[in-house]
């Protein structure tokens, strides 16, 4: 009996003891096998919105588009009631979005991803990534070096250094003017452009002010000129006559993270909370009091003309434009801040790293 | 007296005097033990002295590595890198809370210091990590034009002024500590105490009683009006529970004294009852001994086990009591009866704790080192039953005797209870009544229905614990509400499901690691009751990111090694324990809403699911550690282990029972009524919302053993008179007047005492104590109502047993009446 018993209980406690069983693993020195965010689809998912936001832009036909890790893109139709995730080819996170048009829309971040919509952001295709734009940077300087001119031989190693370095750099700013001409920055003095809507691609590397290779994080049309705002107080303008970006003094060493203004106002704002205005195209400036001490992820106008900045360390100011204080917007659930959109209804939507917030503008 | 039948008195005639009795009856063990009865107490006196110096030795401990499955392969995982996960916390958490405002507050900062202060000085604390706003490690840093500038959140020269307060402030809002080290409504401070493996000094390991003890009368002492402080943290929980076993000690004695009580009340008898008691007690002592040369501690699981030793000894005792009482009411010499009682009753006493011991064998095929241990201690103590019961009782008896009054009550009650007179005689006729047709059926429906409706509510038993809080001790503890405190205000839960990311060396902290923990924390944001994840990749992306100026649009893993070193540079000295020293073992963390069965449950299939996907070799994700990682593997091996252990603990009372009675049907009667307590058992603990775990198993084990005694002792009467050509109510009323008193002295002394642990500290204590108190009183009634009224049915005659052995259990059993 005791030794039945015994029997029933071994073969039993073996039985326990295979459950989920794992099988043992050699950690040698074996290369792993790891898909790139490159090679895997986002995940549609409910909590795209709820997770780290970068960008959101109302585009031209009243619709909000917001971009953010793992490859999410966001659209809400209805002034930020409802979302609906769009499908999009990679998992990379990403930082930037720009509309030219209500239809023809652009997504940029990191390795080295540039997507297009051209049905008001509905669907995504990627028209470059950290794969193919080292080919294209090399092979164009090759062909200039090759049709004679010699001081591009900088740009072909600056461009091979790229390339060499493989998928790592991400584009953190893009702006077109229209649906066929746009440019595209990024890290360490990554610049490209297209005349075709992103069919074929054409560097900038050699055409831009920035030997020391600082990384340009923004770039937008002011008031009719084209701006581009970077790494420790890189400031440049398009100058069409030159064909290239060159340098736009300001008062400030640090980095700057954007630009913004109209016709009548350039703003361009960075590191801890500074911001400088200028009215005459960037020949004098004069630095706002913003009261922020974090760094400034995103400034705009509002339609009323009031200025707005919001922060990575979570804080939204407003304040009347030229001069002047800064007010705070207190919100609930503060964030890290990562850019904002006016709604119509009177209404903002700030983006960040816990998704969205929707926060009631004081009136003027 | 003249119902003794003449077969019966020539087998056991009454004997007033020892010389007309013959030394060389009974049978070879009975004659070695009388024979030698000085010899025999004397080898008890010499073994007592020897084990209870041993019992004197045995230490208290509470092991959580006892208490969880160690051979299952998950907690294999853990085990196995435990030490190399100092990041997942063995720290205390002592959280200092300005009752009447917030932290800028000099009165409220000079406690702090205070308290801080003595945990610096605290034996076992890893002193240069302690984390608060006085310690000088905390810093903060912020982006400047020039790279990052740093300096300790504590200002230099702090003296409370009102400027001192305002720099405090901007420095925590600089530092990013709010919901870590400042309450997120600033009204309390954390100070995060890790803990050494083994003091500094001796080497030993730390003594989780002294530290709590230390934490209570040199920590919590800083408690002022205006001023509280709550504890948290693993050691602290066992430091509690040490604790609370010394306080169930003190309820043991109460049910010692409960169970004492109602033998009293039985037997009436002053000598009888200290004769009993201290013989029971003699077989804990032994217990004890035995449990400490054989190298156990008692822990809160097996410090249950000396107690129902002492429980179960008391009453198959007033077994043995019984017959010697009558015998010696009837005139017989103490001598003599002593040794017909143990004629009688050594084989029944044998089956019936064999019986035990088997059925608590039985949870040996439990994979988790407490219950093996109860397991096997009880085992020990039950065989030691089978010694001090059987032979020390009636060797004892025989010298002291019982008194003369109490004997002939006792005679004159049986007597009564037969005809259908006294006291008690209505209980026992209403138990007789089922053996009718009518009462027969209309118990038999009504047990259909119970156990129907109790099956059906059973399928809702949950696994596992359903309350918030540390499992193991009560929700309205002081710890609970320590607890409950600090995650209310320190945004993360206790309940952590912690998955172990496992490298080659030196690769902890490589893109593709990093971006598959990145994966499987983005994998598992999606299971319910998740409520949020730090992992290494979390602690990467916001380095990143603060390593780029700050700038929002680098939060983000890319693939430079040069920039994820000088992040993971960073996180070395910020976040220390984030990986171990070889980069080979990393962890993810997940805090969950809660810890039932359910979430733990998705949360593990997602990390599985997760890990069959992207595990390979040099890069694994095993889980699980952390509360609530242990626990979700604890509910596989409990529930896993429920089933097959019912299946086992049935298949083997069926068996035995067969073997006693050499009967199917009869086995039927017997197991029914226990299949139904199962069942009801089940129910009550979905109605009690206590979930199965690993407390709960031993219980429903126990219920069984148990419930098949009473059946047993019953049943084994009632066969034979049947067999002997006894109508089923004759013969039932003999069971129920020789042992089915003893039944219901059991049921109700073991109920009472156990009743007692519901007070117990340790919540699973208390939920045992609930459960086993039912078990033991339904089991009581169960037997005495179904066993007649499946009788009825199943068992209406038999024929009679012509062979020896029948004719003479017969004349043992049935002679006293």
């Amino acid at each position: 009996m005791r030794r039945l018993f015994g029997a029933v209980v071994q073969g039993l406690a073996l039985g326990v003891a295979m459950v989920g069983a794992t099988t043992p693993a050699a950690y040698g020195a074996d290369a792993i096998q790891v898909k790139t965010p490159l090679e895997v689809a986002a995940r549609m998912s409910p909590r795209a919105i709820r997770s780290r936001l970068t960008d959101v832009v109302r585009t031209p036909g009243g619709a909000i588009v917001a971009v953010g890790q793992r490859g999410h893109i966001v659209v809400s139709r209805d002034n930020g009631k409802s979302w609906q995730q769009s499908p999009v080819p990679v998992s990379s996170d990403l930082v930037a979005v720009q509309f030219p048009s209500a239809q023809v829309g652009w997504a940029v971040g990191h390795d080295g991803v540039v997507l297009k919509t051209v049905d008001g952001g509905q669907s995504w295709s990627v028209m470059l990534t950290g794969r193919t734009y080292g080919d294209i940077l090399v092979r164009y300087y090759e062909e200039t070096v090759r049709r004679g001119k010699t001081d591009a031989m900088a740009a072909l190693d600056q461009a091979a250094r790229l390339k060499e370095d493989g998928a790592d750099k991400p584009f953190l700013g893009v702006w077109f003017d229209d649906g066929r001409r746009g440019w595209v920055v990024g890290a360490f003095n990554l610049i490209l452009g297209t005349e075709d809507g992103g069919e074929t691609w054409h560097p900038w590397i050699d055409r831009i002010d920035n030997d020391a290779g600082y990384t340009l994080f923004d770039i937008r049309r002011v008031g009719g000129e084209l701006y581009i705002a970077g790494e420790l107080g890189l400031f440049l303008r398009l100058d069409h006559d030159k064909g290239r970006f060159v340098r736009v003094e300001t008062p400030y060493r640090g980095s700057y993270f954007g630009v913004t203004g109209d016709d009548r106002l350039l703003v361009v704002y960075g590191l801890r909370g500074n911001a400088f205005a200028s009215t005459d195209k960037g020949r004098t400036w004069s630095r706002f009091d913003t009261g922020l001490a974090g760094g400034i992820s995103k400034a705009g106008l509002l339609a009323d003309g009031r200025l707005l900045f919001v922060s990575g360390d979570g804080e939204i100011r407003f304040g009347g434009g030229t001069g002047g204080g800064f007010d705070k917007l207190p919100y609930s659930n503060p964030m890290s801040l990562g850019s904002f959109a006016e709604l119509g209804d009177g209404h903002l939507l700030v983006v960040g790293s816990s998704g969205t917030r929707d926060v009631p503008l004081p009136e003027m | 007296m003249a119902a003794v039948s003449g077969g019966d008195a020539q087998i056991f005639p009454v004997m007033a005097n020892v010389a007309d009795f013959d030394s060389k009856s009974g049978g070879r063990l009975e004659q070695f033990v009388f024979n030698n009865r000085l010899k025999v107490i004397f080898a008890f006196v010499v073994l007592s002295v020897f084990l209870g110096w041993h019992a004197s030795q045995l230490r208290v401990n509470a092991s959580f590595e006892r208490m969880i499955p160690g051979s299952h392969p998950y907690i294999q995982n853990f085990l196995q890198n435990r030490g190399e996960l100092k990041g997942l916390g063995n720290s205390v958490k002592v959280v200092v809370e300005n009752v009447n405002g917030d932290i800028f507050d000099p009165e409220y900062m000079r406690v702090l210091q205070e308290v801080h202060d003595t945990l610096s000085l605290l034996p076992g604390v890893d002193r240069p990590w302690l984390k608060g706003l006085w310690a000088p490690v905390v810093r903060w840093s912020e982006v400047t034009e020039d790279g990052i500038e740093a300096a300790a959140v504590m200002p230099d020269g702090f003296h409370g002024t009102p400027a001192d307060m305002q720099k405090l402030r901007t420095n925590i809002n600089r530092g990013d500590i709010v919901g870590q080290l400042v309450a997120t409504d600033y009204k309390s401070s954390a100070i995060i105490v890790p803990l050494l493996d083994r003091y500094a000094d001796t080497g030993k390991p730390i003594d989780y009683h002294e530290l709590s003890r230390d934490l209570e009368e040199k920590v919590r002492v800083h408690e002022t009006d205006a001023v509280r402080i709550h504890i948290v943290g693993f050691a602290k929980i066992v430091g509690e529970l040490i604790a609370g076993l010394w306080q169930v000690m003190g309820f043991f004695a109460i049910s010692a004294l409960i169970a004492t009580v109602f033998v009293f009340l039985y037997t009436r008898c002053v000598r009888s009852t200290v004769l009993l008691v201290t013989i029971a007690t003699l077989g804990v002592i032994w217990l004890l001994g035995m449990m400490q040369l054989l190298g156990y501690e008692l822990d809160p699981y097996s410090i249950l086990v000396p107690f129902l030793i002492f429980a179960i000894g008391l009453s198959h005792g007033a077994q043995k009591m019984n017959g010697i009482m009558q015998d010696i009411g009837r005139g017989t010499h103490r001598y003599v009866a002593a040794r017909y009682t143990f004629r009688r009753l050594f084989m029944a006493g044998l089956t019936a704790l064999l019986a035990n011991v088997l059925g608590f064998a039985v949870l040996m095929i439990i994979d988790i080192p407490v219950i093996r241990d109860l397991a096997f201690a009880t085992s020990i103590g039950v065989s030691i039953l089978i010694l001090t019961k059987l032979i020390l009782i009636p060797v004892a008896l025989s010298y002291t005797g019982v008194g003369r009054e109490a004997a002939q009550r006792s005679v004159a009650e049986s007597t009564d209870t037969l005809k259908g007179r006294g006291i008690g005689a209505g209980v026992w006729t209403f138990f007789d009544s089922f053996t009718q047709p009518g009462r027969a059926l209309a118990a038999i429906c009504v047990a259909a229905v119970i156990g129907v409706g109790a099956f059906v509510i059973s399928l809702q038993v949950q696994i596992g614990d359903l309350d918030a809080g540390a499992p193991e001790l009560r929700a309205d503890s002081r710890y609970n509400r320590d607890n409950a405190f600090v995650t209310a205000n320190y945004g993360m839960s206790s309940d952590q499901f912690a998955v172990i990311v496992k490298s080659a060396e030196g690769k902890c902290d490589s893109y593709e690691t990093l971006l598959e923990t990145g994966r499987l924390s983005w994998e598992l944001e999606h299971v319910e009751g998740v409520q949020g994840i730090t992992s290494f990749y979390g602690l990467a992306v916001r380095t990143l990111a603060g390593n780029n100026e700050g700038s929002v649009k680098w939060a983000s893993l890319y693939q430079q090694p040069n920039a994820i070193g000088t992040a993971v540079q960073r996180i070395m000295s910020d976040v220390p324990g984030a990986f171990n020293a070889k980069c080979s073992v990393a962890s993810l963390v997940a805090y969950l809403t809660d810890h039932k069965a359910a979430t733990l449950d998705r949360v593990l299939k997602a990390v599985e699911a997760f890990a069959a996907e992207h595990n390979q070799a040099g890069l694994q994700f095993l889980p699980a550690a952390g509360s609530a990682g242990i626990e979700a593997v604890t509910n596989i091996v409990v529930r896993d282990a429920n089933s097959k252990m019912l299946l086992v603990l049935y298949a083997v009372t069926a068996l035995l029972c067969y073997m006693t009675f050499r009967n199917w049907r009869a086995v039927f009667v017997a197991v029914v009524p226990l299949v139904i307590t199962s069942c009801l058992c089940e129910a009550i603990m979905v109605w009690m919302g206590i979930g199965i775990k690993v407390s709960t198993l031993p219980v429903i084990a126990l219920g069984v053993g148990v419930g098949v005694d009473y059946a047993l002792y019953l049943l084994n009467v009632q066969l034979t008179c049947q067999r002997a050509g006894d109508s089923l109510s004759q013969a039932y009323r003999k069971a129920l007047m020789f042992t089915g008193k003893i039944v219901g002295l059991v049921g109700l002394t073991m109920a009472a005492a156990v009743v007692t642990w519901v007070w117990s500290p340790i919540k699973f204590q208390a939920d045992m104590g609930l459960l086993l108190t039912f078990m033991f009183l339904w089991n009581m009634i169960g037997a005495l109502i179904m066993i007649p009224a499946l009788s009825h049915f199943l068992l209406p005659t038999l024929t009679a047993g012509a062979d020896r052995a029948t004719r003479e259990t017969h004349a043992v059993v049935c002679q006293v009446a």
